[in-house]
């Protein structure tokens, strides 16, 4: 009774009342995993040397192309990311910028890197191929000079990890995904 | 109670239903202290739709607090001072200066007492369906939105629209309106649940 009690209060408050996090354990892939086509709905925090924002996302993605929006709480678009065959462009604030890659576009445009390619894989809970990489007991996964937790909801076990925790440096990054499609 | 009750009386009487959208705008703002609500949100641009919902409470000048509760739980308060807000997934809360942060939600533009005719010329457009309705366009161009729309019937806010930039519209619905309901002080404060990482700018 007092479960349920709790639950109702957690339902109506928000506050203080945590899911049960466990880490995300991906399921074994015998061959090569393939980068299948997504498009996601989300919300990032990003802390860089103790400050920060939070903000909303959506993501289109494919091997050739990105599309990654980030967004305001009600849906207007802050900056967008694009990547396909000729490069990569940021707009923001009214002006456009180009680069090769997107680690140095939104070191330049924003402060911190995004690891846009490899992060594709990241946030199916998949470490990225081709690159060197090891799993510490606790389940971290250590890429690209990225320590990368993933995280599950106990109660709500899904395919994907339900939040995904990486840092660097002073920098860390927290995603959520709210909708696959 | 008893100072506003002039004041609302004088709006209703003075403001025909039928009034025009600025005038309505007016009467709505003079005429709610406190002001409650529920909200459906539906951001649509080239193949993209996503639905939200959940409350708003304001109290003027300058408090609010906008909830999510559909499809995740997000709260964002405003205590007047800074902007909080509480991502229950993201395990993160995340605290801003105000004034940095009035485009995070329309409740901050609600929430002023003229922030909507300080920093938007408004124009009347038009009558549709029984709903007044003007537009709002920034002052200033850096504003994430393009152009705004509002929706009045009876001198109460029934809709919005925002327009940005980048070809996104945010349709926002209110239902339950409640104007001038006691709402306590601990509704516009905001302390961080334990364990959960805090970042400020």
């Amino acid at each position: 009774m007092s479960r349920w009690l709790a639950l109702g209060l957690c339902g109506l408050l928000l506050t203080g009342c945590a899911t049960r996090d466990v880490a995300f354990r991906p399921q074994a892939e015998a061959t090569r995993p393939r980068d299948t086509p997504f498009s996601i709905s989300g919300r990032l925090s990003v802390k860089a040397d103790g400050k920060g924002q939070v903000a909303n996302f959506d993501w289109n993605h494919d091997a050739v192309r990105d599309q990654l929006s980030i967004n305001s709480p009600i849906g207007s678009t802050v900056a967008r990311v694009e990547r396909d065959e000729n490069g990569v462009t940021l707009q923001a604030d009214g002006k456009t910028y180009q680069a090769a890659d997107v680690e140095s576009l939104t070191q330049e445009a924003l402060g911190w890197p995004l690891p846009l390619s490899n992060l594709a894989w990241w946030i199916r809970g998949q470490a990225a191929p081709d690159w060197p990489q090891n799993v510490s007991a606790d389940g971290v996964l250590h890429q690209q000079g990225w320590s990368i937790r993933f995280v599950s909801d106990a109660d709500q076990p899904g395919p994907y990890p339900k939040r995904v925790e990486m840092e660097r440096d002073r920098l860390s990054i927290r995603l959520v995904v709210h909708a696959w499609r | 109670m008893k100072k506003l009750l002039p004041i609302i009386l004088a709006a209703a009487f003075a403001l025909p239903a039928h009034a025009a959208a600025i005038a309505q705008l007016k009467a709505f703002v003079a005429g709610s202290k406190t002001l409650s609500a529920s909200f459906s949100q539906v951001v649509s641009a080239k193949g993209k739709r996503e639905e939200a919902s959940g409350q708003l409470e304001i109290s003027r000048p300058g408090k609010f607090r906008w909830e999510y509760a559909k499809p995740y739980e997000q709260l964002i308060v405003g205590d007047s001072k800074r902007l909080w807000i509480y991502d229950k997934e993201l395990a993160q809360v995340t605290s801003k200066s105000l004034d940095a942060a009035l485009g995070s939600s329309p409740a901050a533009l609600l929430a002023g007492s003229n922030a909507i005719e300080r920093d938007y010329h408004l124009k009347e457009a038009g009558a549709q369906d029984g709903i007044e309705w003007l537009s709002a366009a920034p002052k200033k161009s850096e504003n994430t939105f393009q152009s705004i729309r509002m929706g009045f019937r009876a001198n109460t806010l029934v809709t919005m629209e925002l327009h940005d930039s980048f070809g996104n519209t945010t349709l926002i619905r209110f239902a339950d309106m409640k104007k001038n309901p006691v709402l306590a002080p601990s509704r516009f404060t905001f302390t961080p649940p334990k364990g959960v990482d805090v970042i400020s700018d």
